[in-house]
């Protein structure tokens, strides 16, 4: 029973993700790694657009804002005024996957495409939050995540937090807080306007 | 004590077994080509490279989990089987062994120079430790690349962050998978290095089967799928792909010809034992053939091993002849056939044998080899066949006659029908090769082998990583470090400006991994005194937070700068991690370093399209415009795709080398097989109508010439031309007989061509491209060789050198075997026969013999005597025909056994002068002398008180009668005519005196009778020779139904004295000279009044010798005509 319940609560928060046409939210992400005695915490914002459009911004004053837009990734760094841009054709493999399957997770997707992309591995619902643990099918994205954890709330179904972790036991937590569902969002927030100083790189171009 | 005589032959095996034990094959394909060519020699230096040694092991698999899982269980295998593999990589090692990473760093940043090394130490000094830190902390806290915060938690400090020429020349650490893996991921490949050694190709042969044990284990015992495909490539798999074609090649390629040249004479004559024997002598010349490889070369490489069943084609040629031979004609003995035989099977081989060997003219070793083996071979083959094959004495079958009547009818029908093909041909002929001949390829695929798995693994793994494109390689050259960076520091600015200028599409040239012995020198101290400091750095990492396996990468590259502080040669980083990645692209030898770089072709007009290989070679290509920048001296541009370029320009340089002395070869052997210039010319147009024939299929079938098949020009001169010699003196031998050459020669050469035919086409099958195109080439050629030989020629040469002046002779004598005549002496059946003695019998030559006899034993004469007959036979054409004539009338006619005779008659002949050189020079002759039988006869005669007239033939040793009867006290009268030379005549007057013999002269003297006649009536014994009377005292007689002239003076000095007539002869025998004196021949004196009386007197007398020259006819003695 509670398995088909776990699952019908799964199902009905995917089911909810078709109507979700924009969302922002403050984030509060919280890095724990290996390599740090402590773990590193950063504040930002996060936007998406139907169907696959999104803005995070990290820092304050943002350190890095990563825009995806229709065809192409814009990474930009203001403080180093540099800009990466990642065409999003073909079936490139290559660490700016990773980081767009990081930046992914836990967005509205179809029931096809998460199941395409990702295979379930638990879930648990505890304090009316249901936190489903997804590991990546594809071999290559399991040696950067081993697995994503997404939790989201069971009354309004609203994305609470996405936990990433990484092959060496690191952890990238997002708590999401101040949720806005559907809003109009401006079209600049997804269209950066970049300064004649920045340099705009395409590391994925041959030399 | 026959085989006693053989001994010498033995000592041959000293030889053949030392070279059988040196005997050793190689594989490598390189050694097939020349050394001095660039292309090659690059190559060879690439092979110094681990690229050019590991195995590559390919796993493919329907998705990437399972192809990841085969490729890593594969790999964990491998690596516990220290005794097979010394390093087995499936995945980036900086990923395998990211502990290993800091050595690599470290070097790379000790190469910089010191202004750049200089900002990096700068950054990790006390002072800015805190704030490198700090920064590092925001980063990891805020980028969103996971792969920059991996990077960033193991590199707090950035040392991965190299100089930008740096870091794009060396592997991006953290990534690396498209190295071994397809951008889905169903696709991996494994590195693996042997830990034995390879240099053989029987050891490759082994430690492949035992890794493809283990990968073969390995996967059955997992549960990873079924699904997973394992293939093999790189060195190991080439060698030992090729090795065990090499073997299938040689075995099949030789079982298949053998099975042929058996299956084509048990066609031909169902016969056993002379086809086991043909086939054992084969074996024995094969296998003597590869001893004396084996002693000549010491190494027979993968082309040249094709040599055996060419070999076997071509040497099964003269066995066929010799026993065709001997079928048509079966009584000659075995020295017969040789003689006969010999001339034609020496200059066979001989242009045969010459065609082989040019090839080594031909610029390519490999070819050389071949053509050596097959050369060394043929005449092996010649020798053995000559000497041994005839031993084999068979009853023959019969061979109906020909059919003269049915010449001319058929002649006519197929001239027509012959002449009009050839028309038709040469037009068809003319529109195949106006479009153009067969294309050259330019490529080196012909030095590779066919249907390989391992090459079949390359092409696929280059499909799959995205590597289509080959590149060639750059290869530079130095005795230290510093001389290699000098080079690559003149050469990355060349290469720059030939990207610019699209001259090449891109290049590698990773100069950043090169130590720089300069920069390390002036940077070891700060680095030493960096590595001094690292524990302010552990301190600093602790405070910003950093746990002690953030430090990992930093602790590995202080290590090495510690190192390197305390040495002051070059340093290279030492671990399994940096070491793959820098055998990628060095090596390092006790005296030479060699550095690799890549460079990738202009995409338009690439030398590997097909338009770059119809261009002629003068066309300007990118190598030739690079390499005229590049430094000549310790720098190669070299590839697999400009091999073939490069061989061909030698090949076709070579070209003319090799066809020039052929053809003068051939020139030179067609002139003296023919001494005729209208036969030479059909041979030649013979051959260059199969020549024509060959280029028209090679168009049609799409084949083309590549580096070996062009060779097979000057073989196909040197073997096809054969057939027409073979035909055209066939032809002249049988009188222009076609039916009749078909019918003898031409089964004969039928089975040559299939043999030599079936030798060269087995190697069709050969795995190797270029010797099965060989083989193709050259089994067509000689078939068309032998096609226009056999169907075409015949009637080309009897409407041109005309048969019908043949054709009568042969009608007129009415066998075969006279005709045989025709060939050897055209001519000396319309010249006047001989009537003078030899030049040789002269005062000189019997001063000269008679001193030879008194300083040389009697053994030692006898042989220089046999010897200088059959020399005289030989080189005596007319004589001995003369001899031959003399003595086929009591031979029945057969001329074989007359040509037999005559050469035993001048051997004896030589043996009776050189006892009557004894004999004149005062020797003993006593111990010469057999039995005496008849004697009775003689005292009987004597008792009568007449005198006794001995007559003798010119038969055994007459002259020896003289000392016969001295010793018995009786002494003699001889009557000679005249010598050549009035001092020769002289001189054995003298000799016989000696012996107390008297010599009576006559000539034109008619009173020489008188003399005579008074001697007889007084009872004295004359000797007189019956037979080649002077013309004056000749009576035509009858003498083995043949008339001859025999000595009326018999009969007219019986009429005049009537003296006993006794014939008497001294034939040689085994026990020495016999006498045998016949019963006297009666007479009625009164009746010899009468010419007609006398006539048949002398022809009773004659008569009575015909049993004696019947039964020692090779010592009747007459070297003038002596038939009426």
């Amino acid at each position: 029973m509670r398995a088909a319940n776990a699952d019908s609560v799964l199902a009905a928060w995917l089911n909810a993700q078709t109507n979700v046409q924009t969302w922002s939210a403050s984030v509060i992400q919280t890095r724990a790694l290996k390599s740090l005695t402590r773990p590193l915490t950063a504040t930002g914002h996060v936007w998406f657009a139907a169907p696959n459009r999104f803005r995070w911004e990290l820092g304050d004053p943002p350190q890095t804002i990563a825009v995806r837009q229709a065809d192409q990734m814009l990474v930009i760094y203001p403080k180093l005024k540099r800009a990466e841009r990642y065409p999003l054709t073909g079936e490139q493999t290559g660490p700016w996957r990773d980081t767009l399957a990081l930046l992914e997770a836990g967005f509205p997707c179809s029931p096809g495409e998460l199941e395409s992309r990702f295979r379930l591995v638990g879930q648990t619902t505890s304090n009316h939050v249901h936190e489903v643990t997804l590991q990546p099918r594809s071999a290559s994205a399991r040696r950067l995540m081993l697995q994503i954890k997404i939790a989201f709330a069971t009354d309004d179904f609203a994305l609470r937090a996405t936990e990433v972790q990484f092959a060496d036991g690191s952890t990238m937590r997002n708590d999401f807080t101040g949720a806005v569902l559907n809003s109009k969002l401006d079209e600049a927030t997804f269209s950066p306007r970049l300064e004649d100083d920045f340099k705009i790189v395409e590391p994925l171009k041959r030399k | 004590m026959k085989a006693l005589r053989h001994w010498p032959w033995l000592l041959l095996l000293i030889p053949l077994a030392f070279g059988a034990a040196r005997l050793r094959f190689d594989v490598e394909v390189l050694n097939l080509l020349p050394g001095d060519v660039p292309a090659v020699e690059g190559l060879k230096l690439y092979q110094r490279f681990a690229n050019a040694s590991e195995l590559i092991i390919t796993v493919q698999a329907s998705n990437a989990e399972n192809a990841e899982a085969a490729a890593r269980i594969i790999a964990d295998t491998l690596v516990k089987q220290t005794t097979l593999t010394s390093s087995v990589v499936w995945q980036p090692p900086w990923l395998e062994h990211p502990d290993q990473v800091g050595e690599f760093i470290a070097y790379l940043w000790l190469n910089q120079p010191p202004e750049i090394f200089g900002r990096l130490t700068n950054r990790l000094s006390p002072a800015n430790l805190t704030n490198v830190l700090a920064g590092a902390r925001e980063q990891l806290a805020t980028s969103l690349s996971p792969g920059e915060v991996a990077r960033l938690s193991y590199d707090p400090f950035g040392l991965l962050a190299l100089p930008e020429a740096a870091a794009l020349e060396s592997p991006a650490f953290g990534q690396g998978q498209d190295q071994f893996a397809s951008a889905d991921g169903k696709y991996r490949i494994i590195f693996v290095e042997a830990s034995e050694d390879l240099s053989s190709y029987r050891a490759c042969i082994s430690w492949l089967g035992k890794i493809k044990f283990w990968v073969q284990n390995c996967l059955s015992s997992q549960t990873t799928g079924n699904d997973v495909v394992v293939r093999f490539t790189g060195r190991p798999a080439f060698v030992a792909e090729i090795a065990g074609g090499m073997e299938r090649d040689i075995t099949m390629s030789v079982c298949s010809t053998v099975a042929i040249i058996g299956a084509l004479f048990w066609w031909a004559h169902r016969r056993w034992r002379p086809l086991l024997w043909l086939l054992a002598l084969l074996a024995l010349v094969l296998g003597s053939t590869l001893a004396l490889g084996g002693l000549l070369f010491g190494t027979l490489n993968v082309v040249s091993v094709g040599f055996a069943a060419i070999l076997l084609g071509l040497g099964v040629d003269y066995g066929l002849v010799l026993y065709q031979e001997s079928l048509c004609a079966p009584h000659l003995s075995a020295r017969e056939l040789r003689q006969i035989l010999a001339p034609g099977i020496v200059w066979s081989a001989v242009t045969t044998a010459g065609a082989f060997l040019v090839l080594n003219f031909g610029g390519l070793p490999g070819l050389a080899q071949l053509g050596s083996l097959v050369a060394i071979g043929v005449t092996l083959a010649a020798v053995v066949m000559l000497k041994l094959f005839p031993l084999l004495r068979l009853p023959p079958p019969s061979l109906p006659p020909p059919d003269a009547a049915e010449y001319g009818r058929r002649f006519a029908d197929r001239a027509a029908v012959v002449w009009t093909a050839t028309l038709v041909g040469l037009l068809v002929l003319v529109a195949v090769l106006a479009g153009g001949f067969p294309r050259i390829e330019r490529s080196a695929d012909s030095l590779r082998p066919r249907r390989s798995s391992a090459y079949a693994a390359v092409e696929e793994l280059k499909g799959r990583l995205g590597r289509s494109q080959e590149p060639y390689w750059l290869l530079i050259v130095g005795r230290d470090e510093k001389e290699v960076a000098r080079r690559l520091e003149v050469i990355q600015p060349i290469l720059e400006r030939a990207a610019t200028n699209r001259e090449i599409a891109r290049f590698t040239l990773a100069a950043a991994l090169w130590p720089r012995a300069e920069f390390q020198s002036a940077n070891r101290a700060i680095a030493g005194r960096m590595a001094s400091e690292r524990e302010l750095v552990r301190a600093a990492a602790r405070t910003q937070g950093f746990a002690g396996n953030a430090l990992e990468l930093t602790e590995g590259l202080l290590d090495f700068w510690l190192r390197a502080a305390g040495t002051t040669k070059v340093l290279w980083p030492t671990n399994e991690m940096s070491r793959w990645i820098l055998d990628k692209m060095t090596a390092r030898t006790p005296t030479n370093l060699y550095f690799l770089g890549l460079i990738y072709p202009p995409t338009n007009g690439r030398p590997d399209s097909l338009e770059y290989a119809r261009a002629p070679l003068s066309e300007p290509s990118w190598q030739a415009g690079l390499s005229t920048q590049l430094p000549r001296d310790n720098v190669w541009l070299a590839g697999w795709t400009m091999l073939g370029s490069a061989l061909l320009e030698v090949v076709e340089r070579d070209f003319w080398r090799v066809m020039l002395p052929m053809i003068a070869l051939l020139l030179g052997s067609l002139w003296l097989a023919f001494r005729r210039l209208t036969e030479v010319l059909l041979s030649l147009f013979t051959l260059a109508f199969a020549l024509a024939c060959l280029l028209a299929l090679m168009k049609l079938a799409g084949w083309s010439w590549n580096l070996l098949n062009l060779m097979a020009l000057p073989l196909l001169l040197g073997a096809g031309v054969d057939y027409s010699i073979h035909t055209q003196l066939a032809l002249r031998r049988l009188g222009g007989d076609l039916a009749a050459t078909r019918r003898g020669v031409g089964r004969a050469l039928f089975l040559c061509a299939a043999t030599t035919v079936a030798g060269f086409g087995s190697n069709i099958g050969s795995s190797n491209g270029g010797l099965a195109s060989l083989g193709q080439v050259c089994a067509s050629g000689i078939a068309f060789a032998y096609l226009t030989s056999a169907f075409f020629l015949p009637v080309w040469w009897k409407t041109l050198v005309g048969g019908r002046r043949f054709a009568a002779e042969v009608a007129q004598s009415g066998s075969l075997v006279a005709s045989r005549a025709m060939e050897h002496e055209p001519r000396t059946r319309h010249r006047a026969p001989l009537q003078q003695p030899s030049f040789l019998y002269r005062v000189e030559f019997w001063r000269l013999g008679l001193a030879a006899t008194r300083i040389f034993p009697p053994r030692t004469c006898l042989h220089l005597g046999n010897l200088l007959a059959s020399l005289y036979w030989t080189l005596a054409r007319e004589r001995r025909e003369v001899v031959i004539e003399n003595v086929l009338t009591v031979l029945a006619g057969d001329r074989l056994a007359a040509e037999k005779l005559s050469r035993e008659l001048f051997r004896n002949f030589a043996a009776k002068v050189v006892d009557l050189w004894r004999y004149e020079s005062g020797q003993s002759i006593d111990s010469l002398f057999g039995e005496l039988s008849g004697w009775e006869h003689f005292l009987e005669a004597r008792e009568t008180g007449r005198g006794v007239l001995l007559l003798t033939p010119h038969l055994g040793n007459w002259e020896f009668g003289a000392p016969l009867l001295a010793q018995r006290g009786v002494a003699l009268l001889v009557i000679t005519l005249a010598e050549p030379q009035g001092q020769l005549t002289e001189m054995r007057r003298a000799a016989r005196a000696r012996w107390g013999i008297e010599t009576l002269v006559i000539g034109r003297d008619p009173f020489a009778f008188v003399e005579i006649i008074r001697r007889l009536e007084a009872g004295a014994v004359v000797a007189l020779l019956m037979d080649r009377p002077p013309e004056a005292g000749a009576a035509l007689v009858e003498l083995f139904g043949r008339k001859f002239r025999a000595s009326i003076a018999a009969a007219e000095l019986a009429r005049a004295s009537g003296c006993a007539l006794l014939p008497v002869y001294l034939p040689r025998t085994e026990r020495g000279y016999a006498a045998r004196i016949l019963p006297e021949i009666r007479y009625d004196r009164p009746a010899l009044r009468s010419r007609e009386s006398r006539h048949k007197l002398t022809q009773e007398i004659m008569r009575a010798f015909e049993p004696a020259i019947r039964q020692h006819p090779d010592q009747w003695y007459h070297f003038v005509s002596i038939w009426h």
